[in-house]
């Protein structure tokens, strides 16, 4: 029998979500990318590479960006995860989606949540990041359509929203 | 078919102490790994290039996550994230050399993942072989898969050509720093450069069971005149592994003679390096024919691997450049003895 | 500008935008059916290789292994030229590139999938592959498609139109040079996929792709398929991005769809960054040699061009490509005489296809950059010379092409204002320079890719009694807004806001036929589709309101989701009130269909139809760059980019469009490089090896719109999502010139490209 994985025994993990608690039967290999689209079916966090090099997978582990696709599910238990489903609050934006949809930051939208994510940690840490700031801290996230302009400028006008207290 | 995702299944293990890490590992044997940062261990086995049947998260061990300051040095722990690194006060102050290199690492969510360990244990990079199994299996077995030959440089014998590419090492090497090791037969230091055995098919010089415990950088007597600094050569601004990557640490008598000069690199074949020969620079003044010998002495020195498919001759010429410029702009800042120096290329941002 | 618009010329979010930034959209990733299978593709190791036998029997004894084809499976070929249809989903014999498919497997994991694939045996007869356009035409022996009649050429043609050895010896200057343009791939963040189903009683297939031709994905589909088209349903979820890489059928959705009915159970595929890169299609690596002749005025008076295009191993859009290669040059300057040739071979690389600027991005640059040459020649302004040569509005061009409206001195005027050029030009400081191009692009072409007489674009619309309406359009919104597009006309011509109406775009079932997106046709086309439909309705609702309310239909006024009596302002309906009062005046309701088709173009020659379009838009691009001349760096420190769109339906999304195509081509010029090693294999397989820009590679890029009012396009528009990529390219190279004195005559222009033509100048200028 070499289908090793498909009856590989499954290790019991506990992963914090957006808020929640779930309780999963993974196999060790299971990487957290694949636990949030496969297992939690959240699918809002992409899959461009699987490899690490494009940022579309990134999320929040603790408030820090990473890439979940190189980050094994086991490893992030009892911490807390935000995806792009966890940044509405009640029903509405975060400063910077509105941005985002605002501005025009967003076209095919497949790099989003990652540059989303990537963006909350950037202005978690630095409220008032100047655009080098801010190309920096994006730049582990790729988007083929926008040229990266819009989505500058959208997180400098998120920057301005949560200074003018917004929404966060 | 080509795959991306893990197809293997392995056992996960979480120690609580250094020492079962290290039991564990040497049950392992040569099928068990080191977790740290995992953006080097993962993408690997993703790729099939390294088989595992056991992984050893050392998340759990508090104490490796560390950068305190001890009487004998700064001792910068092996999961310490480059993030941190780059951003801890008595890192920028006393080894700017490695908060600068720590900065560049990749985008990001690598810099908060990537760790110390991993950058100076984590594999070495070949553009033949960093590929997915159905790549590999057009191009047959390379050196370290089996085969006769190198793919890289196949003329040259039973040698691997693959690189160090990693921005800490470097830095370190520079600074002096020492590794601190813990394995089956005890607590050992080892001095970062001499972590390498230059041999690509066993590119450590660490034995099975054998776990880095952090970096220590020793406190200069010099404290004020030290300069040190890191450039890294890559195509993009951000994201990519260096090419090469140069770090120089210099200590400046009073009256302007350079007291100490250690330049460090990867970029070459397996081993972070230092450049031989600055002997003869020691009691020179830093003037602009000296960091142009300098420049030169890492130029002649600097051996750019065929395990990168990007111009050697250009890489090379760069690297001397580098460290020329990099020279510069450290006298520079002696003579204005500002307590930091003026990055010759760009600025670290983090 | 808008003033007497209340929707068109906004700055509205996208209808999608929401779903976007919530993560709520799902992509075809992103779905799962119940009892999904994974299915998986066996590629061929070999550049070009024999298949004697396979023997499946060990991946098919595997448990979870639902089902195994080969090329036996599903001998019908497909191709996105209808004369030129030379590909199968797995290979039949041959495999002609490292990555061609061979075999499927579908299993419960993708894993499994792909463990069984690696069971396959294949017995290979490696051929000797055909590495190189010189090889594809010195090696007559080695067919890389045996099929074709002229060896390994794709397709040859040469089109000359006036004089062209009289414009040159007529001419005060020549300039020559050859160019070389690499291969480059699109990199869609979104890697293809797709996910078949087969409802075995009803005879009916469903297929999800992010393909952005569903169209031509549901005829193929039925040919290979050898199903009814009446049995199949194509529907796109979101897509994430195409770029011209999702813009013909591809080897996945066939094998899906042929597992699904193999197995009974849906199966979904999803190519690994790798297989992007392998299945490619991008930009055709093409060696140009130009020459140009100019009076000392700046008046062109001939050019000569001689292209050769590597097609790789199909032929794909190769057809137009190479037409394209020469179509698309004769405007905004007036060509006194032009001639070109152009040649496209097939060798044993992944195939070649459209990307961004489809086949006229490469001349482009060719031809601006010796333009450059020419203004310095002929001691004028480089701007001035674009300035003085452009043919204007309502013109036809030499080889034929109806002009219609015209804003590249616009553009021009534009960009030298916004990026200080006069004071900047040849006057900046040594390793600091300044660089303008100029191009034009069409919307959409006459040339519908199979002979029909049908519209290229069919839009439905339907009133709804609550007031809601719903446009039903065959066209794929790709990120680049098309869906808005078609919400904005119908909300503007109807007087309702945006959240009142609701766009299908996704369904073979539910939507009238629209080409698909590529050629940039979308806007002009559906628009002007939207706006034939929805002016139907606007006009029965009128006419119904006005008998009941004792006026004239041009009395009643559509604003503001509300019918308005234009002599007394406080009569008014709401639209829903409307609809039902012309529902029940009309017993029937309130659906309108519209199509649009181009006008008859072109010119009377073979070839004369290819790159003929209704319309065509505009560029110009200004670059400032940083050169270090000890290291070979180059950085682009800004771009204006001018684009002359006809009317900026949403000036956001324009923006994004110009801003998202200076982006894509600066990749090209910096960085991007789909290279092959000697055996055929690539070498940039994977996003670390192939470099696309980082937020911090890209420069600041400050788009301009400029509205020249296009007579034939929606609300006057045209298109903007690939024609502002063209003259980023020779812009920067013209810069880097101004800079430090090189011509850069290929990309992209790496340091050490840099590097070692700054020091071949150096040593010439030493032996002077």
């Amino acid at each position: 029998m070499t289908t090793s994985r498909v009856h590989a025994a499954r290790t019991l993990c506990t992963l914090r979500v957006n808020g929640q608690t779930h309780e999963l039967a993974l196999e060790p290999a299971t990487t957290l990318l694949e636990a949030l689209r496969d297992h939690l079916h959240l699918t809002g966090t992409k899959r461009g590479c699987d490899l690490g090099d494009c940022g579309a997978c990134t999320v929040l582990v603790d408030g820090r960006p990473r890439l979940s696709c190189l980050t094994l599910a086991l490893s992030v238990q009892g911490r807390e995860i935000l995806t792009v489903e966890g940044l509405e609050a009640r029903g509405a934006l975060s400063a910077l989606q509105d941005s985002f949809d605002r501005l025009g930051a967003i076209q095919c939208g497949y790099c989003t949540p990652g540059m989303l994510m990537s963006a909350t940690a950037l202005l978690e840490r630095n409220p008032h990041p100047t655009r080098a700031e801010i190309r920096e801290g994006i730049a582990g996230n790729l988007c083929r359509c926008t040229g990266y302009q819009k989505i500058v400028e959208a997180i400098e006008d998120a920057a301005k929203a949560r200074e003018d207290g917004g929404r966060p | 078919m080509i795959t991306g995702t893990l197809t293997r299944s392995f056992e996960y293990h979480r120690p609580g102490s250094v020492e079962e890490a290290s039991s564990i590992l040497v049950e392992g044997g040569g099928r068990a790994a080191v977790l740290a940062g995992g953006t080097d261990l993962l993408a690997r086995v993703k790729r099939s290039l390294r088989s595992l049947d056991v992984v050893v998260d050392l998340g759990g061990l508090d104490e490796l996550g560390r950068i305190e300051e001890r009487a004998e040095g700064l001792f910068v722990g092996a999961t310490a994230r480059a993030w941190e690194i780059a951003r801890h006060g008595t890192v920028a102050a006393c080894f700017p050399a490695l908060a600068r290199a720590a900065g560049l690492v990749g985008g990001v969510q690598i810099r908060h993942m990537a760790t110390l360990g991993g950058a100076v244990c984590s594999g070495l990079r070949c553009q033949l072989r960093d590929q997915s199994r159905f790549w590999r299996a057009t191009i047959g077995p390379c050196l370290l898969d089996g085969g006769p030959a190198c793919h890289a440089r196949p003329g040259a014998g039973p040698s691997c050509a693959a690189t160090a590419a990693c921005d800490l090492p470097p830095a370190l090497a520079a600074l002096g720093a020492v590794l601190e090791i813990h394995g089956p037969a005890g607590r050992r230091e080892l001095p970062v450069e001499a972590a390498y055995t230059g041999d690509g098919l066993r590119p450590l010089a660490l034995d099975p069971g054998e776990i880095v415990l952090g970096a220590r950088l020793p406190w200069s007597r010099r404290a004020p005149l030290v300069r040190s600094h890191y450039e890294k050569l890559r195509l993009r601004k951000a994201v990519d592994r260096p090419l090469v990557g140069v770090a120089l640490a210099l200590a400046l008598e009073p009256g302007g003679a350079i007291a100490e000069l250690r330049v460090a690199a990867c970029g070459q074949g397996p081993a972070v390096q230092l450049v031989p020969g600055l002997e003869p620079f020691v009691g020179a003044e830093l003037t602009t024919e000296v960091t142009e010998a300098i420049g030169r002495q890492v130029s002649r020195w600097f051996v750019p691997s065929p395990a990168l498919r990007i111009d050697q001759a250009w890489r090379r010429a760069v690297a001397g450049l580098m460290v020329r410029r990099t020279a510069e702009a450290l006298a520079r800042a002696a003579r204005r003895a500002d307590t930091t120096a003026s990055p010759p290329w760009e600025l670290p941002k983090t | 500008m808008s003033g007497e618009h209340r929707v068109i010329g906004r700055r509205h979010r996208k209808v999608d935008g929401r779903a976007k930034a919530t993560g709520r959209a799902r992509y075809t990733a992103d779905l799962s059916r119940p009892g999904m299978l994974h299915a998986k593709i066996l590629r061929s190791p070999y550049a070009h290789a024999r298949i004697r036998s396979i023997d499946t029997s060990a991946a098919t004894v595997l448990d979870g292994v639902h089902a195994v084809i080969t090329g036996a499976d599903l001998p019908g070929t497909y191709g996105i030229i209808v004369w030129t249809r030379d590909e199968s989903p797995l290979c039949v014999g041959t495999a002609s590139y490292v990555g061609d498919g061979v075999a499927a497997v579908a299993a419960e994991t993708p894993e499994l999938a792909e463990l069984a694939c690696r069971r396959i045996k294949v017995d290979w007869e490696p051929l000797e592959p055909v590495l190189s356009f010189r090889d594809a035409l010195e090696k007559p022996d080695v067919r890389v498609r045996p099929g074709n009649k002229h060896g390994n050429v794709t397709k040859r043609t040469t089109l000359s139109f006036g004089d062209v050895e009289g414009g040159l010896a007529a001419a005060d200057v020549r300039v020559a040079g050859e160019y070389y343009f690499e291969n480059t791939n699109h990199v869609s963040i979104e890697p293809h996929a797709a996910l078949a189903e087969w409802d075995a009683g009803a005879g009916v297939l469903t297929l999800w792709s992010c393909t952005q031709v569903p169209h031509y994905l549901h005829r193929e589909l039925a040919r290979v398929l050898e199903l009814p088209q009446s049995r199949i349903r194509v529907i796109q979820p979101a897509i994430g991005a195409g770029f011209g890489g999702k813009s013909e059928p591809f080897d996945l959705e066939f094998v899906v769809a042929k597992l699904a009915m193999e197995t009974g159970r849906p199966v979904k595929l999803v190519y690994t960054r790798e297989e992007v890169f392998l299945a490619h299609r991008g930009r055709h690596p093409t060696r140009m040699r130009f020459e140009i002749g100019a009076r000392r005025d700046g008046t062109i008076t001939a050019v000569r061009a001689r292209n050769e295009l590597d097609g790789g191993a199909y032929s794909s859009f190769g057809l137009v490509t190479t037409y394209y290669s020469g179509q698309l040059l004769t405007a905004p300057l007036g060509l006194g005489a032009y001639e070109f040739s152009s040649t496209r071979v097939f060798t044993n690389k992944p195939a070649c296809g459209a990307k961004r600027g489809h086949g006229s991005v490469q001349p482009r640059f060719a031809f601006e950059c010796l333009l450059d040459e020419v203004a310095e020649a002929i001691g004028m302004d480089p701007i001035e010379l674009r300035r003085r040569g452009d043919i204007g509005g309502f013109t036809t061009t030499i080889n034929g092409q109806r002009i219609t409206s015209n804003g590249a001195v616009r553009c021009l005027d534009a960009v030298e204002a916004a990026s200080g050029w006069k004071e900047k030009f040849r006057k900046l400081p040594r390793g600091r320079g300044i660089g303008v191009a100029l191009s034009m692009y069409i919307c959409g072409t006459n040339y519908p890719i199979y002979p029909n007489e049908m519209p290229q674009s069919g839009v439905a619309v339907k009133a709804d009694r609550s007031g809601r309406v719903t446009v039903f359009c065959g066209a794929s919104d790709i990120g680049q807004g098309s869906d808005t597009a078609l919400a904005e006309i119908v909300a503007e011509v109807l007087g309702l806001e945006l959240a009142d109406v609701s766009v299908k775009t996704q369904d073979t079932d539910l939507c009238p036929v629209d080409l698909g997106s590529y050629s940039s046709r979308v806007t002009f086309m559906c628009g002007n589709a939207a706006i034939a439909a929805v002016e139907q309705i606007a006009a029965l609702i009128r006419a119904h309101v006005a008998a009941a309310w004792g006026c004239g239909p041009d009395d009643v006024l559509l604003d503001g989701s509300r019918v308005i009596d234009r002599r007394d302002t406080s009569n008014s309906k709401s639209f829903a009130e409307a609809v039902w009062l012309a529902e029940a005046a009309e017993k029937r309701p309130l659906v309108a269909t519209g199509g649009y088709t181009t006008p008859k173009l072109g010119g009377d020659y073979r070839g004369g139809t290819i790159g003929a379009s209704p319309a065509y838009s505009f560029t110009v691009h200004v670059a400032e760059v940083t050169v270090d001349e000890a290291t070979g760096f180059v950085t682009v420190d800004k771009v204006w980019a001018a684009h002359d769109c006809g009317k900026a339906l949403n000036p956001t999304v324009v923006e994004g469009q110009i801003q998202g195509s200076v982006y894509m081509g600066l990749g090209e010029a910096m960085l991007e490089q789909q290279g092959y090693d000697e055996a055929g294999r690539l070498t940039c397989p994977n996003l670390v090896d192939y470099k696309v820009p980082t937020a911090a590679d890209t420069p600041e890029i400050e788009a301009l719109i400029i509205e020249s009012g296009d007579p034939e396009g929606p609300f006057g528009a045209k298109e903007a999502g690939e024609g502002p990529l063209h003259p980023i390219i020779p812009a920067i190279a013209n810069a880097i010139y101004d800079a430090v004195g090189i011509r850069l005559r290929e990309i992209p222009f790496h340091p050490a490209r840099v590097l070692a033509a700054l020091e071949a100048r150096r040593a010439t200028e030493g032996t002077r």
